[in-house]
């Protein structure tokens, strides 16, 4: 009976002591991390004291001028908050394979990191589950001016989820000498760029350097005249409706146009096109094999990176579309950060990316090269870059964000896919008809459709 | 009194067995403990997801929908496709690496400093990584097999891709099906190889007499194992393919609809239709090779 | 013709035989090794070199990028400790775990180990992406992501169906006479595996310590999702900058490949000896 009472005794005591310890544990953490959001400035500038802070971060910038870029708008942000013991938590994945799994993963487990890069439109689960934070109300974005399109492309359903930074844009990157050797000038109509095709193919040069292997390049060569033509007939809820199954491509007569003028240029593909990614094309243009290549504003600092050095010039028109001067340039938000209001430090990652969109922004440019959306370049940015932002800053432009909803990740896949066979098709001679490639777009847009169920 | 030394001798007896019995167990334990927790179990919690409507795996929501994901995912023709594209990829590679593993382990396998140095130089492959292999091989293909034979890559043509992909697959692990065939040979006591001397056999003969019966358990091994690998094929794709419908593997298929769609429910559904149909199909070939294994 | 010149005429027909088969071996050889050749190429040139032509040898060859890859990427040092620290426990592990296995199910064929034996080696056909989040979700529940010994678990219980399989169909070769001789003598089961099967496994285990290490060593898949901080991350993590869309460090990318192999290779050479060293080497003498 003792020894009974005494081991009954003993697992009580072991099983207080316990949670004693797990107790302390966890109110330990939110003490230190948690404390009210109104009195907290004050009592740190009081006593001056410095609050432990972890900022994780989920990105997928791989290139590495952009994580120095990142790093750089962290330590100016570290240096302007002295009140804060900032650790950052960059967490890094490749976007094509990797990013949103792992993300997702993450947050699935009960991870709640702090700042979440990407386009809260793709991700519309993210928003759905609450893991983003409404910044509609936000002063800061608001007082930026941006454009609707800016806006846009960082929001969802009409409410802004996301800080937006800087801008991408592409159009056709052209070698200049070889340009100024045959005489040539940017095209200002489609015929004109097809002529000079011509006269570069006639002169035993390759007028087009391909990047299929990528996915995205099949996209951006389509984006131009899809996003320019649908936005000036107003189509601006074309995407959701094509997702939702309301409308269907060959409702809208620009999508067989489109590829009908795509096909037109498609003829002149050298052996390589369809498995060169973007460096391996990158190669064959700087080499001068290639008079043109179908770009975006992404790799800049890599094709700047690849002929530094050497005398190689470049020049950027935006492909004219068609013969009466439609074409405009493009633009999509290209990084953009979520904040996340479950994470333990939410208020410290809203003040960041505050600050990464008005002083911070010089700091990140300056490093990364990037554009930012209200216009301005770092000085050592490239001459092209400068020409973007102004081009971007003059509001000529075909903007993703003025469209109601992006393709989400599935239809983004199936549209590049279909758009990489149908280049393929004029690779390999079997010259696919604009109708087939949008049929058998469709079929799969149909079958994702019945699934949603 | 002899009855009951009978009787203790029985007891004895089941004693042992019983302890037998335990030794066995506690052999296979360890593995079997690391191979539920990894494998097994997470695969058996993932089955009960392919009955519900589950879209995001960040979503709380899922509604028991029963057999709704398997009726869509069997009329859907591009996991079809998925899984042919699997299937051929794996049927190639897994004779090609075979064939030449084998091959290789013929011409190498006596010991000899130049068979020993040729056998490392054929296993380089295989200690590549899956991913950097198919990049590397996408340098081949453009750098030195569209120089040598003038024609485009066949990791950019949807005709042959699958190929291409399976001549890298082929590349990287017929070093490995060479080493199992080496030990095999090895294993194989010389003295049979005399007796069938003695009785006549040429070269040939003994070949297909003495050799390939015996090096049968290596073949079960290889090309169950090489099939196992065939089907899951993620990795090539993944990397040189990503965009090209007629490279879409069935791994990916359900990685993306998992992960990528946000239609975990279906993707689960096509991941437990996949692992039946891997299953069948690899029982119907070791059974093939068991057959003749017993009989060896 | 007398009996010396056929003789004579024999031994010259097996010598040309001979140098016919080696000339076919190096053929092989060379054509095997043309990825490394391509890969060392790039992997030894300028950035600006590379365009010139892709297969030439360099005019300026340099290490420049493998001095690159180790000191201006941050994960490459990192990484390959984690990837060390990992990978010796996991084969080491499953060389004892999986032989010991193998050997009861290749020695048993009552229903119960041969279900075994079906479900454990079943589990090389499922792809890992089905069974990817279970398992992150049950490792996280038990403190087991972004550290080693999760790693090292995960790993292993991946490489076990795979391991089994091999060992098994290699245990059925191994003569079964000089286990019963050794239990005739009183031999305990314990004793029986370590004395007298687990020294005939060697070639075997030699082949999977080496094959092992290639899964373990190579892995991306599970380690992209299982560590997550920077200081847990493995050597195939680190390839991330390298490899991806928007890549243009390609020389880098290559000094990295090669980099990252060469530890298996040294493996390797050092295990050759056993991995085809025929300790069957009495039978087959006879």
């Amino acid at each position: 009976m003792k020894s009974k009472k005494f081991v009954a005794l003993l697992l009580v005591l072991v099983m207080a002591l316990t949670m004693v310890a797990c107790g302390s544990k966890s109110t330990e953490t939110p003490s230190t991390t948690a404390a009210p959001k109104a009195d907290a400035p004050a009592a740190t500038e009081a006593k001056g004291e410095v609050k432990d802070v972890q900022i994780t971060v989920f990105h997928y910038m791989v290139q590495t001028t952009k994580q120095a870029g990142l790093d750089a708008v962290e330590a100016a942000f570290a240096a302007e908050h002295p009140e804060y013991n900032i650790t950052w938590d960059n967490v890094m994945y490749n976007q094509g394979t990797d990013y949103f799994p792992q993300l997702q993963t993450a947050l699935a487990s009960g991870d709640q990191p702090e700042i979440m890069m990407g386009n809260p439109g793709l991700y519309p689960d993210l928003v759905e589950q609450g893991y983003v934070a409404d910044l509609t109300d936000n002063a800061v974005i608001n007082g930026l001016g941006l454009p609707s399109g800016d806006l846009g492309d960082v929001s969802a359903d009409g409410r802004i989820y996301g800080f937006p930074i800087d801008f991408k844009t592409w159009g056709v990157f052209y070698n200049k000498k070889i340009f100024s050797d045959l005489g040539l000038s940017e095209p200002k109509t489609y015929t004109e760029l097809l002529n000079a095709c011509q006269t570069i193919a006639d002169a035993g040069i390759d007028p087009w350097a391909h990047a299929f292997g990528d996915a995205v390049f099949g996209d951006i060569e389509m984006r131009n005249y899809i996003w320019t033509k649908a936005l000036a007939a107003g189509d601006n809820d074309l995407f959701s409706k094509l997702m939702s199954g309301e409308a269907k491509l060959a409702d809208y007569p620009y999508f067989a146009e489109g590829l009908e003028t795509w096909a037109k240029r498609l003829q002149w593909m050298r052996d390589d096109a369809m498995v060169n990614d973007q460096n391996a094309a990158l190669e064959v243009f700087t080499s001068g094999q290639a008079a043109m290549m179908y770009f975006g504003s992404w790799g800049i600092g890599d094709l700047e990176a690849m002929i530094a050095g050497s005398d190689f010039e470049y020049g950027f028109f935006v492909e004219p579309i068609d013969d009466e001067g439609s074409a405009k340039l493009n633009v999509q938000v290209d990084q953009c950060f979520m904040v996340n209001p479950n994470a333990e430090n939410y208020d410290v990652a809203v003040q960041f990316m505050e600050y990464w969109v008005t002083e911070g922004g010089s700091s990140w440019s300056a490093v990364s090269l990037m554009p930012l959306l209200n216009g301005s370049v770092a000085d050592n940015a490239p001459d092209i870059v400068k020409t973007l932002a102004s081009i971007k800053g003059s509001g000529n432009i075909a903007h993703y964000g003025d469209f109601t909803a992006p393709f989400n990740s599935q239809f983004t896949t199936d549209w590049r896919t279909y758009l990489t066979a149908f280049a393929e098709s004029y690779s390999n001679g079997s010259n696919q008809s604009p109708e087939e490639c949008l049929k058998a777009m469709q079929a799969k847009f149909d079958q994702n459709i019945a699934e949603n169920g | 009194m002899k009855y009951s030394k009978d009787n203790q001798l029985a007891r004895g007896r089941r004693v042992r067995q019983l302890k037998t019995q335990g030794t066995n167990l506690l052999f296979l334990l360890p593995a079997f403990a690391l191979f539920a927790y990894v494998v097994l179990i997470p695969f058996l919690q993932g089955i009960p997801y392919s009955f519900t409507n589950w879209k995001s795996i960040i979503s709380d929501k899922k509604e028991f929908n029963g057999l709704h994901n398997y009726i869509l995912m069997l009329k859907n023709t591009y996991f079809q496709q998925a899984f042919v594209h699997t299937l051929t990829f794996t049927v190639i590679y897994d004779i090609g690496a075979n064939v030449l593993g084998l091959a290789f382990a013929l011409l190498l396998f006596q010991n000899s400093k130049f068979a020993n140095a040729c056998r490392t130089m054929m296993f380089l492959p295989f200690t590549t990584a899956l991913t950097s292999a198919a990049i590397v091989w996408s340098y081949v293909y453009t750098d030195v097999y569209s120089v040598l034979f003038g024609a485009a890559s066949p990791l950019g043509q949807s005709s042959q891709v699958v190929a291409g992909m399976a001549v890298i697959a082929i590349w990287r692990d017929m070093g490995y099906c060479m080493l199992i065939y080496i030990a095999g040979l090895k294993a194989i006591p010389g003295d049979y190889y005399e007796a069938a001397t003695l009785d006549g056999a040429n070269t040939l003969q003994r070949f297909t007499n003495v050799t390939l019966p015996l090096l049968v358990p290596s073949f079960t091994s290889n090309v169950t194992l090489l099939l196992a690998w065939g089907l899951r094929c993620f990795d090539y794709p993944m990397a040189v393919a990503r965009n090209m419908e007629a490279a879409q593997t069935s791994a990916m298929f359900i990685y993306d609809y998992i992960f990528g769609y946000s239609k975990a429910g279906l993707g689960q559904a096509s991941a437990v239709m996949l692992t039946i149909v891997l299953v069948l199909l690899t029982r119907v070939v070791t059974y093939f090779f068991r057959k003749s294994e017993v009989e060896a | 013709m007398t009996g010396e010149q056929i003789l004579q005429r024999q031994h010259r027909r097996e010598r040309l035989a001979d140098a016919t088969k080696k000339l076919v071996c190096i053929a092989l050889v060379c054509i095997t090794l043309i990825p490394f050749y391509i890969s060392v190429i790039y992997s030894i040139k300028y950035k600006s070199e590379i365009t010139i032509n892709h297969l030439a040898w360099p005019k300026n060859p340099t290490l420049d990028n493998y001095i690159r890859v180790i000191t201006e990427n941050e994960q490459f040092l990192v990484g390959l400790k984690n990837s060390v620290l990992t990978t010796i426990p996991t084969i080491f592990l499953l060389m004892i775990v999986c032989s010991m296995a193998a050997w009861v199910l290749a020695r048993n064929n009552t229903r119960f180990y041969s279900l075994m034996y079906t479900v454990m080696t079943m589990g090389t056909l499922i792809p890992f992406q089905c069974i990817m989040l279970p398992l992150y979700l049950n490792m996280y529940k038990a403190g087991l992501v972004s550290t080693n010994l999760g790693f090292i678990i995960a790993r292993s219980g991946l490489q076990v169906s795979i391991s089994i399989l091999v060992i098994t169909s290699f245990v059925k070769t191994v003569p079964r006479e000089l286990e019963q001789a050794a239990e005739i003598d009183g031999c305990g089961k314990f004793a029986t595996f370590w004395q007298i099967v687990f020294p005939l496994l060697k070639p075997i285990n030699a082949t999977q310590l080496v094959l092992n290490t290639v899964y373990v060593w190579n892995d991306y898949n599970t380690a992209v999702v299982l560590l997550r901080d920077k200081a847990s991350r493995t050597l195939p993590l680190a390839q991330i900058v390298y490899f991806n869309e928007n890549t243009a460090e390609l020389n880098l990318a290559f000094a990295f490949f090669i980099m990252a192999m060469l530890p298996i290779l040294i493996l390797y050479f050092s295990l050759q000896r056993y991995v085809v060293s025929g300790v069957m080497a009495g039978a087959v003498k006879g």
